[in-house]
Order: structure tokens, then C-alpha cells, then sequence
């Protein structure tokens, strides 16, 4: 009997021994990390950043307002007159946090302008520049030119509308 | 004097029988053991190994993935910001095997943990890992395992630089 017991206890210990070298462990310490960033708004005041062709008169075609507000194209047709051409205006408002990321204009789509029931389209809208970097300060600007359609045939008056920007950043 | 030369031989023979008495014998017996080198997990730190979830707004509540191959997802896609400087990235770490033959471990991923920053935290949760559960075969040397993750970002969380750690546990 004596020499049962011993066997038993044997068997026991030789389990514990194999128990413990399956639970060894190794652990690595991992970081994670996530940056939140304050929205950049896209913003446009319709009355004193709007894109402005100026005044002409009716037959002017491809009159071009480039993103310096430059006007050009229309011969014999373009008024100067105190309606000045000027490329819009767009501000990219945002936190501080938000310096350094380079923001991108997406490709702006065609729109156009209209008085009544009359529409001139407005074509090759383009940013001053395609990319921009935030600063530290609370808005970032750029402009955009475009290319006003032919008006002929089209009737005097006062046409507005509207363009889309969307940026990506 | 014949008489007398008989007891003397009987005790002779009596001594060489004590002496076979007194011989020892031996035999060899084995004893063994299995010495297992330790293997180990170690985190790869800094922007090559950091799980990273890269940047983005907290406009809206939204959930980003990052998968084990470091891709990006939300389930409000227009909450990502693409920041070349804070690009997402899996977490990496280095399982070592420093035996020459391939040996077998179970990887364990933390159920949840948090990256903070100032009072807010935010969870981290359903990690992944490009090895499957169970048991895994590790081969001798380095074994590159990469850690994915899905962080709950809550609407209007500050903005900030969130950190956290996580542990990532090999069992053999």
C-alpha cells in the first residue's frame, strides 16, 4: 500500500508539471492611437464673394473671369462699369487643431446662371489652387474663376445662380 | 594430527562466504528533462507598429476599422480625414521563437480597451488579428503578427491626439 501511495502521488505531480507548462505566458504591450480633428466648413458669402462676370451686353461669348478676377474674352461686348468682375471668394473656416492638413478642392461642376426662365451656363470653374495647407489661423481662403456661356439671344437682366465646392481633407 | 586439519578447512571456507556476502552491484538509471526556450511577443512601437485609426472629425458618432492589413473604415465614411502625417496603420508586434524547430501557441486579444485624451475616453474593441483563434504554429525566428481594431467614436468627442495600450498575450 505504501508503495501505491507513492505512485499516485508521483502521477499527480508529473500533471501538475504539464498543466503549468501550458499556461505560459508572453504579453506584448501595444498602443493604440486615434487623432480627432475639428470640421472644416466650406463657406461663401453670396453677397460679397460671389463669382462676378460684370456687365456686358447680350451676343458676349466665353467671357472668362480667371481666379485673380481677371476678365477676359467677350471682344466688343464687356461694360466696365462699377459692376466689377471679381473670382469668388471661398473660405475654408476651421479650429487651430486643424493646421497643417492639406485640404483638396475637388473638381467643381458646372452650374448656371439665370434671370426668369432664361439660363447661361457656367463652365471650367476652377480654384486658384487645388490643394490647400491650413494655417493656425481661423480661415483659410481660395478663389475660383469660371467661364460664363454664350448670351446670345438671351434677354437683358440681372442672372445669379449658384456652384457647388466640396473639398476632401 | 589428520583430525585436526578438518575444522581449520571448514572455517576457512566459512570466511569466503562472507566475503561473497559483502560484494555491491549497480545499475544506471536515466533521469531527463524537456527545457523549453521562452517565447516571446514583443510590441513594435512608434509609427511602424502603433495601431493607429489615423484622423478624423467627430461630427457625428461613427465606428472606424482598421483592419489587420491597416485599412481604414467608417460606418459614416465622411468622417475620415486623409492626414498623410497620421496615416492608419495596423498594430504590429514580433513573436520570437528562439528554438529551431516550429513550436505551438494560442494568441489572446484583449476584449476591449480605450484611447483618451484629457477626461474623454473612447472604446476600442473587436480586435483582429491576421492569425486565426487557436492554435498556431510559430515557426522558428520572428513571426510578424499585426493587430486590427474598431474604435466608437462618440458624437462631438473633443478634438485631440487619443492614446491608449492594449496587450496582446502568446500562450504555450
Amino acid at each position: 500500500m505504501k508503495n501505491l501511495s507513492l505512485l499516485s502521488l508521483t502521477a499527480i505531480a508529473a500533471c501538475m508539471v504539464a498543466n503549468h507548462a501550458m499556461a505560459v505566458d508572453s504579453t506584448g504591450h501595444g498602443y493604440a492611437k486615434a487623432k480627432l480633428v475639428s470640421a472644416v466648413e466650406v463657406q461663401s458669402d453670396s453677397s460679397t464673394d460671389a463669382l462676378n462676370f460684370g456687365t456686358m451686353s447680350i451676343g458676349a461669348s466665353g467671357v472668362v473671369v480667371n481666379h485673380a478676377g481677371q476678365r477676359s474674352g467677350g471682344d466688343g461686348y464687356l461694360i466696365n462699369d462699377g459692376n466689377t468682375p471679381q473670382a469668388a471668394r471661398i473660405k475654408l473656416a476651421h479650429q487651430p487643431d486643424v493646421a497643417g492638413q492639406v485640404v483638396t478642392v475637388n473638381q467643381i461642376p458646372n452650374t448656371t446662371i439665370t434671370d426668369g426662365s432664361a439660363t447661361i451656363p457656367v463652365t471650367t470653374l476652377t480654384p486658384s489652387s487645388t490643394t490647400t495647407t491650413l494655417t493656425t489661423a481661423t480661415h483659410d481662403d481660395f478663389t475660383v474663376g469660371g467661364t460664363l456661356g454664350d448670351t446670345t439671344n438671351k434677354p437683358g437682366g440681372e442672372y445669379s445662380g449658384s456652384f457647388d465646392v466640396t473639398v476632401s481633407y | 594430527m589428520n583430525k585436526n586439519l578438518l575444522p581449520l578447512t571448514a572455517v576457512a571456507l566459512c570466511f569466503c562466504a562472507s566475503q561473497a556476502m559483502a560484494a555491491s552491484d549497480s545499475a544506471t538509471g536515466n533521469s531527463k528533462a524537456k527545457i523549453i526556450e521562452p517565447i516571446t511577443i514583443t510590441a513594435t512601437t512608434g509609427t511602424g507598429g502603433d495601431l493607429n485609426f489615423g484622423t478624423m472629425l467627430s461630427s457625428s458618432a461613427h465606428n472606424v476599422t482598421v483592419s489587420t492589413a491597416g485599412a481604414r473604415s467608417s460606418t459614416v465614411s465622411t468622417m475620415l480625414v486623409e492626414d498623410s502625417a497620421n496615416s492608419p496603420h495596423a498594430g504590429v508586434f514580433t513573436v520570437n521563437n528562439p528554438g529551431t524547430a516550429a513550436r505551438t501557441v494560442t494568441i489572446d486579444l484583449p476584449s476591449t480597451s480605450t484611447v483618451t485624451s484629457g477626461s474623454t475616453s473612447l472604446d476600442v474593441d473587436t480586435f483582429t488579428s491576421n492569425f486565426p483563434s487557436g492554435s498556431n504554429n510559430i515557426p522558428a525566428g520572428n513571426t510578424t503578427v499585426n493587430v486590427g481594431a474598431t474604435l466608437h467614436v462618440t458624437a462631438n468627442a473633443p478634438a485631440g491626439d487619443y492614446t491608449g495600450t492594449y496587450n496582446v498575450t502568446i500562450s504555450y
